[in-house]
């Protein structure tokens, strides 16, 4: 188990065998043998092994409930094939202490995915993604408001959602993939909302949309349109806009984010693909939005961020329900226990979880 | 006599309750896992060191024994 877990977490950092056992102290062959489970190390060699491929000691020994291989990605990534590897290792280690948390509840936390209903069968050009995102807005009984909390709807249907923090890698939008044939997405904690928000729903569209798009639709385009219509569906920008306009204010569209929490260009690509304005027009205010840098940081207020906060509360309700009790919580969070009842307590200034 | 504590929530009670200092007074020799240690008490009880606290290890066989 040991090996298993110690391979996995070198891997995680891209270290060869060599390097890992330069940075402890040990040939490469011995680094080697504990992989394969020939031998087993020393508790003091283990803590070495830890600080170098920065997991809690704690890891080497967590017994996995569930089994995951691979993760099966929607799409090929750009990522390099390292980051991935890294990537994967964190989403990895965050769902099976999800998996591991929810199997500690008597009765399941979580409504199993199912497909919806009502979505067209076969897509044949982008307008019909209109028809797809009202589908799913309408099985999930959204009506046409602005969703104020993404995840939330995600996880109600069935969709866990998973935060990584991905500074180090700007490339890194999310993810969607299976794992055990539960549908899961992942989205860069260190993201504004807005764009954490477009995220999350263009992941969405790659679950929904994957196998009905015809020969001939580029599935990103097709996830970014149904991104904007799931996020503000064509009634909602019809009434806001109108049917046809000439102008649009920066101002008014930036009210528009604030309200739907999709950015402003994404609003003015709504407005160009229902054709309330004209491509052209579209174009030139997309020169004048990356002459202003408005295409890096929009202008305003940033939109607040999405939280991946199930994780969190279901160990609070584990803990207040005594399913587990404080050390097995603050193991699950990945902190000492001295930490976590700080936490507890409410009494510390920021009770991020360490997830 | 060596007594080996296995439960960092013991030496952290003793401390809140303020009687640490009493207790390393004793004729008796107090330890932990060194693994216990890094991960619950070096961020903020790293002190206990100072005041007599020893670590001790796990041979391959002792951890092989634990998995």
């Amino acid at each position: 188990m040991i090996g298993q877990r110690l391979y996995r977490a070198r891997k995680a950092t891209g270290l060869s065998l060599r390097d890992l056992g330069a940075q402890v102290g040990l040939t490469h062959a011995a680094i080697k043998k504990y992989e394969d489970e020939q031998a087993t190390p020393s508790s003091t060699t283990l803590l070495k092994l830890a600080n170098a491929l920065n997991v809690r000691a704690e890891y080497f020994f967590r017994q996995a409930t569930v089994v995951i291989d691979r993760i099966e990605y929607r799409k090929r990534s750009t990522l390099p094939k390292k980051r991935l590897t890294a990537i994967e290792h964190e989403v990895v280690d965050q769902i099976e202490r999800r998996i591991e948390l929810e199997n500690l509840f008597p009765s399941p936390t979580v409504t199993p995915f199912a497909p919806v209903r009502g979505l067209p069968e076969r897509i044949r050009d982008l307008a019909q993604i209109e028809e797809a995102a009202e589908a799913v807005r309408n099985a999930w009984m959204l009506g046409f408001d602005p969703i104020l909390d993404l995840v939330d709807v995600l996880e109600t249907h069935g969709i866990r959602v998973f935060e990584i923090d991905a500074h180090a890698d700007l490339k890194f939008d999310g993810l969607a993939a299976f794992v055990n044939q539960m549908p899961i997405i992942v989205v860069g904690s260190n993201w504004p909302g807005d764009r954490q928000r477009f995220t999350l729903a263009h992941e969405l569209g790659h679950l929904m949309l994957g196998d009905r798009l015809a020969d001939g639709i580029k599935e990103e385009v097709a996830c970014n349109r149904f991104a904007g219509a799931f996020l503000i569906p064509r009634q909602s920008v019809t009434q806001e806009l109108g049917a046809h306009r000439r102008y649009i204010e920066p101002k008014e569209l930036a009210l528009l984010k604030e309200e739907f929490g999709l950015s402003m260009a994404g609003i003015l690509y709504r407005a160009r693909d229902l054709e309330i304005v004209s491509s052209a027009w579209c174009e030139s205010q997309m020169k004048l939005f990356r002459f202003k840098g408005w295409h890096v940081t929009e202008p305003g207020k940033p939109y607040p961020p999405e939280k991946a906060h199930v994780f969190e509360q279901l160990i609070f309700h584990a803990l207040g329900e005594e399913y587990i009790g404080e050390s097995k919580a603050a193991e699950l969070m990945k902190m000492s226990l001295t930490t976590f009842q700080t936490i507890r307590s409410l009494e510390s200034g920021n009770a991020a979880a360490n997830q | 006599m060596l007594l080996l504590i296995s439960d960092a929530n013991i030496l952290i009670d003793i401390e809140s309750g303020g009687l640490i200092t009493f207790m390393f007074s004793l004729e008796v020799q107090f330890a932990v896992p060194d693994i216990l240690f890094n991960d619950e008490l070096k961020d903020l009880h790293a002190h206990l060191l100072e005041l007599g606290l020893q670590l001790r290890q796990f041979d391959d066989e002792q951890v092989q024994r634990v998995v």
